[in-house]
């Protein structure tokens, strides 16, 4: 009876075993050769754990009273191939628009009996009011979401990312100062000028900076940038008083009432040089 | 006694071999196999008889062919019993499967295949536009263009604007005049129609984040047309006004398209008309008469003659964003990928 119940366990034990275990599913690429695989192999990792290095050139746009180019340069470090983080610094000078050329051909001399007046100036002295734009800095994170080539005419076929950036700007400018004519042509405190004197002064504007760019990259360690950036804030480009109990009850009186939001738009173009000079690539 | 156990282990150790598991010739992934010899891709497991690829086991169904593996599947004690394997078996299953890794790597040209083929096909683009350049007023346009490839990179196309209506006018239009008794004239517009001849000379794909591809071309455009404005009187409104006018257009400027699809693409577009506008006259005449025999009508405020100034060379840049339709929706490539 025992050797039968060890015959029975034995033959059952051995039974089970015989039990087809599932069998574990295959990765059948039923979609050819390239199913599974990657978007981009051996992608060249321009940026990933690179320093960028761009010298640039950029354009104020869309000004109404006075244009600006800017000397400066970017520093970037790419902390991912899609994520990097760096700092802008451009200083320039900058010059009239043709709105500004007809005011400064006009002037409140050339009306009889005037000579002085808050907001118009004399003949030729627009400059001496006019918003300037001295310098412009941002600390900004850039977010590289596109990654991709192009052709040129069917022959040239270069590497390109696209990018978003944005950060904060700060930016030196300078506009007319504090002038209050409210109590007549000496003003209050004898704040108001006479035509020889609208002072003008200097500080520093905050506010956020954005944009985008484009660069494309001729090898591992050299490319073209081309960018936007806005970076809004509010300040008196016209030197003029537009504001008082209203906008159309003015108060004779130049301060930071008198500020508009302006968005300060511009085009940059650069030369990036990458540091280390050679680019890994992915598998 | 001993023989007997002997025996008995011996059978059993048969049983417990597990019976090939065969790959198979027949692979059919249809319904019309008979019950034991199809190879199903379902969940429902069962005995030997069908192969299944599911996740559960620990045995690789690729190693049928692999006596000594104790995962190996599809034999046992069906097997031993003279049961005809179910699934009948010529090859391992591990040829059907291709291992990408040991092919050797094809060459890839920088730009296949094009995504999108142009040649022959018409592109239908609704658009908004809005000016760039102006200061005192901003220009808004609805617009639809249609266009036609001569080639993968050349086209021809033509376009319609609507602005009037849509026109806004900036704070510098009060500012300026207030504070430096400067009058600027404006214009506004009511359409404009051009004819685009186009060319491609940038074609590209871009990755999102690695993970999604998407193709993309640039073209360059240069046409002439109309433009249908009219000044909008600001030096003496009380008593001018005026009537639109055709103002001979050229055009130039650079787009791109973003393919989303073979045949719908996201659409921009800078472009520049350029052309003599007509401006409103910045000098009142002095003279008040209506009487059109009059001797002073020459100079009279209402005269009508008297109210346009000059012409003056502008610059309408303007922005377009659409959504470009390809037509028809399909194409055949000349060539195999």
């Amino acid at each position: 009876m025992k050797t039968k119940i060890v015959l029975l366990v034995v033959l059952a034990s051995l039974g089970l075993s015989a039990v087809p275990e599932a069998a574990r599913a295959q990765e059948i690429q039923l979609e050819g050769p390239l199913a599974g695989a990657p978007a981009v192999r051996r992608l060249v990792l321009y940026r990933e754990g690179r320093f960028f290095l761009t010298p640039t050139i950029s354009f104020t746009i869309l000004d109404t009273y006075r244009r600006h180019i800017l000397f400066g340069a970017k520093a970037e470090y790419n902390i991912l191939d899609w994520l990097s983080a760096g700092i802008y610094f451009g200083g320039g000078f900058g010059w009239r628009t043709g709105i500004a050329d007809q005011i400064n051909d006009l002037g409140i001399d050339d009306v009889p009996n005037q000579d002085y007046d808050l907001n118009f100036p004399q003949h030729g002295r627009v400059d001496n009011q006019l918003g300037q734009l001295q310098w412009l800095g941002a600390v900004e994170g850039r977010i590289i979401p596109l990654r991709g080539k192009f052709s040129l005419f069917g022959k040239l076929f270069l590497a390109m990312d696209v990018y978003v950036n944005i950060g904060v700007g700060i930016a030196g400018v300078k506009e007319r100062g504090v002038t209050d004519c409210s109590g007549g042509a000496t003003g209050v405190d004898g704040l108001c000028p006479t035509d020889a004197y609208r002072p003008m002064e200097t500080r520093v504007a905050v506010g956020p900076s954005f944009g985008g760019g484009i660069s494309v990259f001729f090898n591992d360690w050299i490319g073209l940038n081309l960018e936007y950036r806005s970076t809004p804030f509010t300040w008196n480009q016209s030197g003029t008083d537009e504001y008082g109990e209203s906008e159309v009850i003015l108060d004779r009186r130049i301060d930071e009432n008198d500020r508009f939001l302006a968005w300060n738009q511009m085009m940059t173009i650069g030369c990036t040089f990458v540091f280390p000079f050679t680019a890994e690539r992915t598998e | 006694m001993m023989k007997r156990w002997f025996g008995l282990l011996g059978l059993a150790a048969l049983m417990g071999i597990p019976a090939p598991a065969w790959g198979q010739d027949d692979m059919t992934f249809d319904d019309s196999g008979g019950a034991g010899d199809d190879m199903t891709f379902d969940d429902s497991g069962g005995g030997g008889d069908d192969m299944t690829f599911d996740d559960s086991g620990t045995g690789d169904t690729g190693d049928t062919g692999d006596t000594g593996d104790t995962g190996d599947t599809g034999g046992g004690l069906a097997g031993l019993l003279g049961t005809a394997p179910t699934t009948t078996v010529e090859e391992p299953l591990e040829d059907d499967v291709l291992d990408t890794a040991a092919l050797e790597e094809p060459e890839i040209w920088a730009v296949q295949q094009s995504y999108v083929l142009r040649d022959g096909r018409f592109e239908l683009t609704p658009t908004y536009g809005i000016s760039l350049n102006d200061p005192f007023v901003t220009h808004n346009a609805f617009g639809v263009k249609l266009g036609w490839y001569i080639t993968e990179v050349l086209g021809l196309s033509a376009s319609f604007q609507w602005y009037q209506g849509l026109d806004a006018e900036s704070a510098d239009n009060f500012h300026i005049p207030r504070s430096f008794r400067l009058v600027v004239p404006i214009n506004e517009y009511q359409l404009g129609a051009n004819l685009h001849f186009s060319y491609v000379p940038i074609y590209g794909k871009l990755t999102i984040f690695n993970e999604w591809i998407f193709h993309w071309d640039c073209f360059i455009e240069g046409g002439v047309g109309f433009l249908y404005t009219r000044p909008i009187p600001v030096v003496d409104p009380e008593v001018r006004t005026f009537d639109f006018g055709i103002r001979v257009a050229a055009n130039i400027g650079i787009g791109a398209r973003i393919f989303l699809t073979k045949f719908v693409a996201i659409y921009v577009q800078y472009l520049d008309f350029m052309y003599m506008e007509k401006l409103e006259s910045l000098t009142i005449q002095p003279n008040e008469t209506t009487d059109r025999t009059s001797g002073d009508w020459l100079q009279s405020r209402y005269n009508p003659d008297t109210w346009l100034g000059e012409s003056k060379f502008t610059n309408d840049m303007m922005l377009f964003v659409g959504a470009s339709i390809f037509f028809p929706f399909t194409f055949d490539y000349e060539y195999p990928k």
